[in-house]
């Protein structure tokens, strides 16, 4: 009695009740239904039959409601006989009444703040113990490949240096320039206010040359290599590539680990280099502009003011950078589940962790050379 | 060629595409295609490699556009319907992909229940309830709700994406390749699981296969695809004697097997090869 397509009631026939449907009970109307049967209460208890002569149509889902109320209100929905309804009608109410699911249970899936805290220590823990593995398996592979350098892919190397390292370069580029032009442009500032516009260079050439160009371009690198490495080892992962390598006999680390780790090792140096360039160029544009330092002054300071010591460092950690991003970015690559999300939830992970690890690298760096006294 | 069953007078018409073309570059696919399916058939679709099942299936559904033609799908024009009455046609019918396609960070109650939850507006626990009927028609057990896929045997998975396809109490249901990859008993509950949405639901089945024994076992009716258009039609009885070099090879390619020794015990053992 609520839609204009279908409805219910209850009837009395020779002394018992009858539930009679009318009209059509679909899915789409699946919450009218529902609440037209809830509004009938407790009389539906005592329902001997029901009675689907003026039906139009049913589905499942109004077979379900159904049956669902009259379990609910406790009458015997397993077995109420069915009078009056089409063949096809009653052939659909009788599949659903063979599987009508239990009640829903109650089930709590959430868990307490406690078990998730421990669920993720735990699975940080193994993480940890797979990277270890890894290092492990990947520097034995390394060594081999030192001690037999022409088992090195060099095809793949040279895809690998390609596509981390001369695509790389307009973005590194780009990015460290205007690092440079900011960090020039913010020292400025304060260096115009006592006429000591000069030693901005000194400021930009160790600041960016040491720090900011390496961990910026290393930002990059992660964000751009690392996750192509998890994605392009996962999806191959999926895809039973690497099982298919290592069923043919060969090492799925050194046919597809040990290049890009090569390759990432060999290029970050030479794109860090690129930073440090590009930062300077950056910061001549500022000095010139706004603090009237001409590049020639520039490039003159530059010469007394930047100990080649502190462009080393910055070169120098490079390589250190590269193999934390490699090594994790083919980790996650190949610790890919065989399911699509996991792919996604590798490299979104590789990008962190590369990042973390540049800088947790850096810092150890700076306490290193803080305590040698460079 | 072989014309369809005799046309009963009633049955509407849920597919019907005509003058279909189709190419890719200059390989053309199909060529003035036409192809009728009633309300309530169980359709079998099978072709050589490149005839196109694949594609004149989501040519049907609305995902490729056929390059000429009309497609109409339970009485709407697919090709030339506005949005709105292209979504008002995608929520009567539903669609089995070959590997399933179910959404990778949702357990399989949270893949069936995702276009209930899109389209309708019902209380949880009826929600609840309707996924757990379509597992169960779909032949699932009750805990494979809780289950991601990637967790699941390729059977299993299957089942789960015709639980999904069952979300809306669809009028057809397109399955592409549902038995493919699995093994045979697995299959034969398959073809068993399609009759009975097909009798005991009245849902319109249409099936792209290879599996003879689907053909030989559920499909009422046979449409073979060749030479960019529909070269048999109608019961197998009568496609397997259409003189056509393609159908003759195929319906002669099942291996005849010798006798066999006692059935494998370790697969008899595992009736859903799960």
């Amino acid at each position: 009695m609520v839609t204009p397509g279908a409805s219910c009631r209850i009837e009395q026939r020779d002394g018992t009740d009858a539930l009679v449907l009318e009209g059509t009970w679909r899915l789409a109307d699946a919450r009218r239904l529902d609440d037209a049967l809830a509004a009938l209460g407790p009389a539906l208890r005592s329902v001997a039959v029901i009675d689907g002569g003026p039906l139009r149509a049913i589905d499942t889902a109004g077979a379900l409601v159904v049956l669902d109320r009259l379990r609910t209100a406790g009458a015997d929905a397993a077995a109420v006989p069915l009078t009056g309804f089409d063949a096809r009608h009653a052939r659909i109410v009788e599949v659903v009444r063979a599987r009508l699911p239990d009640p829903a249970p109650v089930s709590s899936t959430r868990r307490g703040f406690l078990t998730h805290f421990g669920l993720t220590a735990h699975r940080l823990a193994q993480m940890m113990v797979g990277h270890v593995g890894a290092f492990g398996r990947y520097a034995v592979e390394l060594a081999a490949t030192a001690i037999a350098p022409q088992t090195l892919r060099r095809r793949e190397l040279a895809a690998q240096l390609a596509q981390t390292g001369v695509t790389a370069i307009p973005v590194v580029a780009l990015v460290t320039f205007l690092i440079g032009v900011v960090f020039a442009y913010l020292l400025g500032l304060q260096a115009e206010q006592y006429g000591a516009n000069i030693f901005v260079v000194d400021g930009v050439a160790l600041g960016m040359t040491r720090e900011f160009s390496p961990l910026i371009v290393a930002t990059i690198v992660a964000g751009r290599s690392g996750a192509a490495f998890t994605a392009q080892l996962g999806t191959m992962k999926l895809t039973e590539e690497i099982d298919a390598i290592r069923t043919l006999g060969l090492s799925a680390e050194r046919v597809l680990v040990v290049p890009r780790i090569v390759a990432l090792v060999i290029v970050l140096p030479l794109l860090v280099f690129v930073g440090d360039i590009a930062g300077l160029a950056g910061a001549m544009t500022i000095a010139s502009g706004m603090l009237d330092v001409t590049p020639h002054t520039f490039v003159e300071r530059l010469h007394t003011a930047l100990d080649p010591i502190h462009y080393l460092i910055g070169l120098g950690k490079a390589p250190f950078f590269a193999f934390a991003i490699a090594t994790i970015g083919c980790r996650m690559g190949m610790g890919v589940e065989r399911d699509t999300r996991s792919i996604g939830i590798n490299t979104t992970s590789t990008v962190v962790q590369s990042i973390v690890a540049v800088i947790v690298i850096d810092a150890v760096f700076a306490v290193i050379f803080q305590t040698i006294g460079w | 060629m072989v014309t369809g069953t005799a046309p009963a007078a009633k049955p509407e018409l849920v597919i019907d595409v005509r003058g279909i073309r189709t190419a890719f570059g200059a390989q053309v696919v199909h060529d003035g295609l036409d192809l009728q399916v009633r309300r309530g058939d169980l359709v079998a679709l099978i072709g050589g490699s490149g005839t196109g099942k694949s594609v004149l299936l989501r040519e049907i559904v609305g995902l490729h556009r056929p390059d000429a033609g009309s497609v109409s799908l339970l009485g709407t024009d697919v090709w030339s319907a506005d949005g709105d009455a292209l979504a008002a046609v995608r929520r009567r019918f539903g669609m089995m992909f070959q590997e399933g396609a179910l959404f990778s960070s949702l357990d399989v109650a949270a893949n069936v229940a995702t276009p209930i939850r899109e389209h309708l507006d019902l209380p949880d626990a009826l929600v609840d309830e309707l996924v757990r009927l379509r597992l169960s028609l779909a032949g699932l057990p009750p805990d494979a709700g809780a289950k991601l896929p990637s967790q699941l045997s390729g059977g299993m998975r299957k089942r789960a994406a015709i639980a999904r396809a069952l979300a809306l109490e669809p009028e057809v249901l397109f399955l592409d390749e549902p038995t493919s990859g699995l093994d045979p008993i697995t299959a034969r509950a398959f073809d068993t699981l399609l009759a009975f949405l097909n009798r005991d639901l009245g849902i319109t089945v249409f099936v792209v296969t290879h599996d003879l024994d689907t053909l030989f076992g559920i499909a009422r009716r046979i449409v073979v695809l060749g030479r960019g258009r529909v070269i048999a039609d109608g019961p197998i009885e009568e496609v397997v004697r259409v003189d056509d070099p393609w159908i003759q090879s195929y319906f002669s390619s099942r291996a005849s097997l010798p006798p066999r020794a006692p059935s494998d015990p370790d697969r008899a053992a595992r009736p859903d090869g799960a």
